[in-house]
């Protein structure tokens, strides 16, 4: 590194990385949390393992294809270009290990690849992961109780590695074809994140159908009692830390933004258009204070929907949280709450659509309402840094929400589900989810217990 | 043995210094076996669930005609 400055520059950047990933770890303890706690007893165990090992299956993928794709198809391919050369992305590069930074070794990269991206690929590729692993959680809970755990990681694998870094090329990164072409903004992932993994959860629920029981023959919904309140609030708890995380994750903390002289440092969004962590600290509280009072009050005081009430208010409001007034995070987030709310009994009793943790409607719905929400709020901001892109537009918005959470989102995970439906491959057998998913397990203790209690009585004799 | 480690000494220049890590060349190779193993776990998994189920299924229709033929209830109906 050329000098003290840049120096403390790159190596804060790194280390404020690191943190966000540890931090953002705590979603996923969350979902697991959440996940096992609404779920019955009679399938927790299952349920804790079906999410659980999304984390080294994604990250197999990821580590192979997702990152790489990342920086790969921004321009479309084919419609502001062609495919983009990423080398340092590369599974086999010697910058996807540790590296310090001297004369590359390869040919494919230059010596500015390596001084930058020894110390940055590492945490930025582990922060993509980890909302990777994010998205994957949304769809396991949705599907919980029912779904084959192979088929569950292949499809968590799809929106992980493929689909959800496709959106973020094309939505989510300084030069994607979205941002250029459509003035496409979603600065902490209302879009690429959380619709499209609401798309996708829906798609599978269609091919899934619901859990024996849930709907009356008349048509009306069972409630599940979830078997651990609990861990539900404090999986929820869990998730709003570890998305503070996320929020600090999705900027780059120091940049110059001013070319000429004197030097401007200030925190960026990854359209490299600046914010500050103060701001969007503001914003993200103010959205959950919105979340919660709307999810209460909806709800009727249901805990369940009041907490996801706080989290669908984030997402909602995540889009434009970078410009936002915190009032208007915490409008936004009533709103999206609210009509997320109303969406999501409408579609359960339409459709007998059983999501059994409300991931469509509070990932989705609000993700997909706070794209819409941001169009309108920031009409004629910039998109970019960069000169010539098209300006922030309601217009341009709701094509990227439709092409995320419909084309993106929905199509491709249908498509796969289907397929595995037909091989018999994504339920399990009606004897099994009547008995509980972990049934064999409490057989085999049943049977544990006994042959202990019989040694012990012997030995008491 | 011929085999020189990727880093030999520390007192060189640091920013002469690009990989850390040793066997540097062996990436592309080690990626394919990680793939493979990937498969098989992959491969091993829906192979397993499947026996899995289908073993679960046939404990929990033999327990329930077992206990179809002892409830005295089932025999008075017969």
């Amino acid at each position: 590194m050329e000098n003290e400055l840049s120096a403390l520059k790159v190596i804060f950047t790194e280390f404020y990385y690191w943190v966000t990933v540890v931090l953002m770890f705590l979603i996923h303890v969350g979902f697991c949390l959440y996940e096992v706690g609404v779920s019955r007893e009679k399938n927790k165990l299952n349920t804790l393992m079906k999410n659980s090992m999304l984390i080294p299956t994604i990250t197999i993928g990821f580590f192979f294809v997702g990152w790489w794709l990342y920086f790969a198809v921004q321009n479309g391919p084919g419609i502001t270009g062609g495919l983009k050369s990423a080398a340092w992305s590369e599974p086999w590069n010697e910058l996807m290990a540790p590296h310090m930074g001297g004369a590359p070794q390869g040919e494919n990269l230059t010596t500015k690849n390596t001084a930058t991206w020894s110390r940055l690929n590492g945490v930025f590729w582990a922060a993509f992961l980890l909302f990777s692993w994010t998205a994957g959680s949304i769809l396991s809970g949705a599907v919980i109780e029912r779904i084959r755990s192979a088929a569950f990681w292949t499809l968590a694998m799809l929106v992980g590695c493929v689909t959800w870094v496709i959106a973020a090329a094309w939505g989510w990164s300084d030069t994607g074809w979205m941002v250029q072409k459509l003035g496409y903004h979603d600065a902490y992932a209302s879009g690429v994140i959380h619709a499209l993994a609401g798309g996708s959860a829906m798609a599978i629920l269609f091919q899934l159908g619901p859990r024996i029981g849930r709907f009356r023959e008349d048509g009306t919904p069972r409630v599940f009692p979830a078997h651990n309140t609990w861990l539900i609030i404090i999986g929820m708890f869990l998730i709003y830390t570890g998305f503070w995380g996320f929020y600090a994750a999705c900027n780059v903390p120091i940049l110059n933004i001013h070319e000429g002289e004197p030097s401007f440092f200030s925190a960026v969004t990854i359209y490299l258009t600046p914010t500050t962590l103060s701001g969007i600290t503001f914003n993200f509280i103010m959205a959950l204070t919105g979340g919660l009072l709307i999810g209460y009050m909806v709800s009727k005081g249901d805990p369940f929907w009041t907490f996801q009430g706080g989290l669908g208010g984030i997402i909602t409001a995540s889009a434009g949280n970078d410009l936002y007034h915190p009032l208007h995070a915490f409008f936004v987030a009533m709103i999206g709450v609210w009509i997320a709310y109303k969406l999501h009994y409408w579609v359960e009793r339409k459709w007998k659509l059983d999501d059994a943790v409300g991931a469509v409607a509070i990932h989705g719905y609000c993700g997909f309402i706070g794209l819409i929400a941001a169009g309108f709020i920031l009409w004629g901001y910039p998109s970019s840094a960069n000169e010539g892109y098209a300006a922030i537009n309601p217009l341009g918005q709701l094509i990227g929400a439709v092409l995320i959470f419909f084309v993106l989102g929905f199509i491709p995970c249908y498509f796969f589900a289907a397929l595995f439906r037909r091989a018999g491959l994504l339920r399990i057998p009606q004897e099994v989810e009547l008995a509980g998913l972990d049934h064999q397990i409490e057989l085999s203790e049943d049977r544990d217990r006994k042959e202990l209690v019989e040694f012990e009585q012997q030995l008491g004799r | 043995m011929n085999y020189k480690p990727t880093i030999d000494t520390w007192t060189t220049n640091p920013a002469d210094i690009g990989p850390l890590y040793p066997f540097v060349g062996s990436e592309f190779v080690l990626c394919l076996l990680c793939l493979a193993f990937f498969g098989l776990f992959m491969f091993w998994k829906f192979r397993s669930e499947r026996q899995t189920y289908d073993r679960q299924v046939a404990v929990i229709r033999e327990r329930a005609a077992k206990q179809e033929k002892s409830d005295p209830h089932n025999a008075d109906s017969a």
